[in-house]
């Protein structure tokens, strides 16, 4: 859709080259200011409430219980005990600690050079391919359970789907990435923020028998911590550093 | 290409109507000459449906809900300038760096204080919550995407503001409100961890977790049971794929500025 973005509006702006990048189009003019003073906040509320009741409010009582003993004894109704940064005092000097970040670090960086590499290559041939083994590759993306590439291949596709006349690289290197710069900023930072949590994957590889000491990223390390060994509080803080 | 992701799915249809001793022969058997329904009919006698209620209502409210909230604060992110506005967007960015297994300790402690284990209700919120953050930070872009001046050029026509918004702009967002749909979906529709925490009772249980049951009950894991379970989890998908898919492109085609 951000083709449209780039499109000359059909007013008298046909001289002037668009904006390369959509911007925020405020609502300018000092008329619509005082009255429409609270309609931004009324239109974030109720996402608001949600990202604070079901991610605020647990990340709260997270930062809480970093600073706390919360074990296994405290699971079953003893009041938790203050222990300042202990918590953090006992990760920061744990060497394995250091392991891990670096660890984490070299694979997201890996992984979403690779994904991104791939994804745009995939959503390339999407467009090139002719209806039906189109209809394929998209069935199976789907049932592999692709989830969050899913969207912005989706997106991707949408966004190949045009109508130009050029063919080729040229198409592809002059107008697709310039078209999808900010859909791949926003994918690659998103990218970026996924799979240096990444989890289940790892998670369930490490049950199929490798060296769990010697696979742990931070997400897996903050489990293995928590659950693995009731330490919650350490856990706490390993998910705040 | 198109090989290798369809292979396995070929795969899982192909083992779902294999008899048990076929699948675990170390011979491969390609396709289902003498196989039969008996793993389907095993998976309908084992609380599909019951899960699949669960599954279809969570996952409703999960994408109405998702895509509502999401889509008025990606209005007020880029069609307004406010106080706040920059904080909100970063801060929404940074929710999505806390890893999810540190979080649900205090997510289900937290719902287990509101009553709400066990219950749609509060598996929907952690999941609106999940997917709040990337749809936002999508319609965003897709909003801004829209040239203010064609609403502008609507009003000028006589339209008043709400009719050039659910007449022009709101066509031209069609294909990001899909793709937040379908993110929104695939979450709600298979995510594990969450649901294994929060719907702690046997009844309860959405598709993942009933899936599961294939596997663990005392018993020589059922694979054509898994098979079959995963073709019928799998076939709601494809299906909402399509009709959303189908529906773009015709949003894309009457849409106002034509490419």
């Amino acid at each position: 859709m951000t083709r449209t973005g780039t499109r000359p509006a059909p007013s008298a702006q046909v001289v002037t080259p668009p904006p390369a990048r959509p911007r925020p189009v405020g609502m300018a003019g000092p008329a619509g200011r005082g009255r429409r003073g609270r309609m931004p906040y009324l239109l974030l509320a109720p996402a608001l409430l949600v990202l604070l009741a079901a991610l605020g409010y647990p990340l709260f009582r997270q930062a809480v219980m970093s600073f706390q003993e919360y074990g296994l004894a405290q699971q079953f109704g003893k009041p938790p005990e203050w222990v300042g940064i202990d918590n953090y005092e006992a990760l920061l000097t744990d060497p394995y600690l250091w392991t891990v970040v670096a660890r984490s670090v070299v694979f997201c960086l890996a992984v979403v050079a690779a994904t991104m590499v791939i994804g745009v290559m995939l959503a390339v041939l999407m467009t090139l391919s002719p209806k039906a083994p189109r209809l394929v590759l998209q069935i199976g993306l789907l049932v592999a359970w692709a989830m969050p590439h899913l969207a912005s291949l989706t997106v991707w596709q949408w966004l190949f789907d045009s109508q130009y006349g050029a063919t080729g690289w040229q198409r592809f290197r002059l107008i697709t990435v310039p078209l999808l710069k900010p859909v791949l900023l926003i994918v690659g930072l998103l990218q970026i923020i996924w799979d240096l949590k990444v989890f289940t994957q790892i998670f369930v590889l490490q049950d199929a028998g490798g060296i769990t000491r010697d696979t742990n990223l931070i997400g897996t390390y903050i489990y293995r911590l928590g659950i693995g060994e009731g330490q919650f509080g350490l856990a706490a803080a390993a998910s705040w550093r | 290409m198109a090989l290798i992701w369809a292979f396995p799915v070929y795969w899982m249809i192909n083992s779902s109507f294999l008899p048990h001793n076929r699948i675990r022969s170390t011979e491969p058997t390609f396709f289902p000459v003498d196989g039969g329904l008996s793993a389907y009919e095993r998976v309908f006698d084992s609380g599909f449906f019951q899960s699949l209620r669960i599954s279809a209502t969570i996952t409703l409210v999960t994408v109405a809900a998702a895509l509502i909230f999401a889509f008025l604060a990606a209005l007020a992110l880029s069609r307004f300038r406010f106080r706040g506005r920059k904080s909100f967007l970063l801060a929404v960015l940074i929710i999505q760096m806390i890893p999810a297994e540190g979080l649900f300790i205090s997510q289900f402690k937290m719902l287990e204080g509101w009553h709400l284990l066990n219950s749609v209700i509060g598996l929907s919120l952690l999941y609106v919550a999940t997917v709040l953050p990337f749809t936002i930070w999508l319609l965003r872009g897709f909003v801004a995407g829209v040239p203010i001046e064609l609403e502008e050029a609507a009003l000028v026509d006589g339209c008043t503001r709400t009719q050039s918004f659910f007449r022009v702009t709101l066509p031209l967002l069609a294909p990001g409100l899909a793709a937040s749909g379908v993110y929104a979906f695939l979450q709600a529709w298979n995510e594990f961890t969450l649901a294994l925490v929060v719907m702690n009772r046997p009844g309860n249980m959405t598709l993942p977790l009933w899936l599961r049951t294939f596997t663990e009950s005392n018993r020589v894991s059922d694979w054509a049971g898994i098979m079959a379970g995963s073709v019928l989890i799998a076939v709601p998908v494809i299906i909402f794929f399509l009709i959303v898919q189908r529906r773009m492109t015709a949003g894309l085609v009457s849409g106002a500025v034509k490419g």
